[in-house]
């Protein structure tokens, strides 16, 4: 067995979850969701066993290229929803989160998924903290999002599966509060390590002020929850669009744009 | 009216408008940085200021955007200060949210820092050292850099795995700070940082030999004893070089397409000569009659380290606030999971 056969697994338990939490919002059964949860929960572990196994053969946290980046972001997203679950039960709500760990595994698994190797400037565990930080910070936003599209749905669909409109609300700042405060972290840890490295904390490279756009986005929006008028609605939107500049400084620039964050 | 003026600078709504401005026009801009590299893939080689006045100021088209953004950050910046400011003033009853204030302040110290470093900072970018040599810092006068030792650490497979220089960082004949520089290990002193980019070799004299079979090596600065008692000295070896209708001579390159000697030669009696040897054509008519020859055996090189020297007066200040940043989140961690298992204000 090789750590891509546990990845595999772990990626066929994640989708029996998602399949189980898809007919308890029809069947409405306990033992559906602890099936769910059991599956997410063991698909987590195996994927922890394949992150901690490619790092031993590595000699470092293999996060250095488009496979191992979605590898990591999904393996981010699993613990964001289960820190969720398991402090809040907050059940079928994390439907959009796996499905959205499903999408990033999915296109991780098409890629090759051999162990790069390390550029020099990555040798040190700055680079390791900056983006455990980073892909935590990306998984609470995208835990935002998914809780900002189920606020919407229960405001102008209500549904007895979801949770209560204030509870949502409240995950939802909770989400964007974690994410903000992972994310600042990241932006320390690298404005540090790039000092060290190439003699400046901040650079004018698109990666570098997109990054800087995310953290300024969000530290509006930890802001914005106390504008009455920003408060529901207009922060669950928010919370989405966030994700958009998420997805763009995460995929779309190391994709489409030249970066000195180069994604391949 | 002053209480108005000071409520409006403190105020949630201006932090974010002017985020919202900053984010919006920042997003717009930085579009361009990939598309436009002749203007923006200089700004991390310059001072912010430099850059400015160098580069942005002449493509106004393309940058004004970049001014309108920086001085909606420092408006941003002098807002976070005012909320600091604020909150101090009213610390006992608010003493709870400190995490969030001191974040507030770490991001402005950031922030003065930075804008610091971009007025009186300096940055030379990849500039050329050369073993055993001392370069002169152009933007610090009376200041000079000694690249001593060089070694590069290659892996197996062929790319370089570090690249290893000891330095002296000197004031006149005085040494201010001796270290090696490798990656992810800078020189740090009083603001100055020094980093590693790349490495090389320039080629910098020949192997030859002489009329007389003496085998000598040409470098600039050598002077070569001739066995009829003439000396021959090398002033000058350059590796490519174009010569003008009007007969200068000019650098063109480090690559070895035209290279030539600048020589003086001393005749037994007395007479001397000086002119340029180029080392594609025939030695000088006057070298050739002194009954001097020279075959070019091969080139000689020596290794330099291009390394990165920046001058960055903020950055202390700007470890300081990230300092202050991260204490202030963990702070904020901290007050948040206190207040939600205290049951105390659940709704933020």
């Amino acid at each position: 067995m090789t750590n891509i056969h546990l990845l595999q697994t772990a990626t066929l338990l994640y989708s029996l979850a998602v399949f189980g939490y898809l007919l308890l919002i029809i069947f409405k059964r306990r033992w559906l969701q602890l099936t769910a949860q059991t599956f997410i929960i063991s698909g987590f572990l195996l994927q922890t066993v394949c992150l901690l196994w490619r790092w031993k053969l590595a000699g470092f946290l293999p996060v250095t290229n488009l496979f191992s980046t979605l590898f990591f972001f999904s393996w981010a997203l699993a613990a964001c929803y289960l820190y969720f679950e398991i402090r809040y039960r907050i059940g079928a709500s994390g439907l959009f989160v796996m499905f959205l760990n499903l999408c990033l595994l999915g296109i991780a698994l098409q890629r090759d998924a051999e162990l790069p190797t390390l550029v020099p400037a990555l040798d040190t565990p700055f680079f390791s903290l900056h983006i455990v930080f980073s892909f935590l910070g990306y998984a609470f936003f995208a835990m935002a999002f998914s809780l900002g599209v189920l606020f919407l749905i229960q405001r102008y669909v209500p549904n007895q599966q979801l949770p209560r409109l204030t509870t949502l609300r409240k995950l939802n700042e909770e989400s964007i509060f974690l994410g903000f405060a992972l994310f600042t972290l990241c932006m320390v840890i690298g404005a540090i390590w790039a000092y060290w490295a190439w003699g400046y904390y901040f650079s004018w490279n698109i990666k570098g002020v997109w990054s800087f756009l995310v953290w300024l986005y969000y530290s509006g929006m930890c802001h914005a929850k106390f504008v009455r008028r920003w408060q529901g609605t207009g922060y669950a939107l928010l919370s989405i669009a966030g994700f958009g500049v998420v997805l763009f400084t995460y995929l779309g620039i190391g994709l489409l744009l030249e970066s000195n964050h180069p994604l391949e | 009216m002053l209480s108005r003026i000071w409520h409006h600078c403190c105020s949630l709504k201006l932090a974010i408008y002017l985020a919202s401005a900053v984010t919006l026009l920042l997003m717009g801009g930085s579009l361009l940085i990939p598309y436009n590299s002749d203007i923006f893939s200089s700004m991390d080689q310059m001072a912010m200021a430099e850059w400015l006045e160098r580069v942005a100021a002449a493509r106004l088209g393309k940058t004004w955007w970049f001014y309108l953004a920086g001085v909606l950050t420092v408006l941003f910046g002098l807002n976070t200060i005012c909320c600091f400011i604020d909150w101090l003033r009213q610390i006992g009853a608010r003493w709870r949210k400190s995490g969030e204030y001191l974040l507030h302040l770490g991001v402005a110290l950031v922030l003065i820092a930075y804008l610091w470093g971009a007025v009186a900072g300096w940055r030379h970018n990849g500039m050329q050292f050369n073993l055993g040599e001392t370069t002169a810092l152009p933007n610090w006068p009376g200041h000079y850099l000694r690249l001593e030792n060089f070694q590069p650490i290659m892996s197996p497979n062929g790319p370089p795995k570090d690249m290893i220089s000891s330095i002296s960082l000197l004031r006149g004949d005085q040494v201010l700070s001796r270290g090696k520089v490798q990656i992810n290990q800078p020189l740090m002193y009083q603001g100055v940082v020094v980093t590693p980019v790349s490495f090389g070799q320039q080629p910098i004299g020949f192997r030859a030999i002489l009329s007389n079979l003496q085998q000598v090596e040409l470098l600039t600065g050598k002077i070569i004893q001739l066995q009829d008692g003439g000396r021959l000295q090398i002033l000058r070896f350059l590796p490519d070089v174009q010569r003008k209708t009007s007969g200068e001579i000019f650098y063109r390159s480090n690559s070895l397409s035209n290279p030539a000697f600048e020589l003086r030669y001393l005749s037994p009696r007395g007479a001397a000569w000086q002119g340029w040897y180029f080392a594609r054509e025939r030695l000088p008519a006057e070298l050739q009659a002194a009954g001097l020859q020279i075959r070019l055996l091969s080139p000689l090189y020596s290794s330099y380290s291009a390394l990165t020297v920046n001058y960055d007066p903020g950055a202390k200040l700007a470890t300081i606030g990230g300092l202050l940043m991260t204490i202030g989140v963990l702070l904020a961690l901290f007050s948040f999971y206190r207040k939600r298992r205290n049951q105390d204000r659940p709704e933020i």
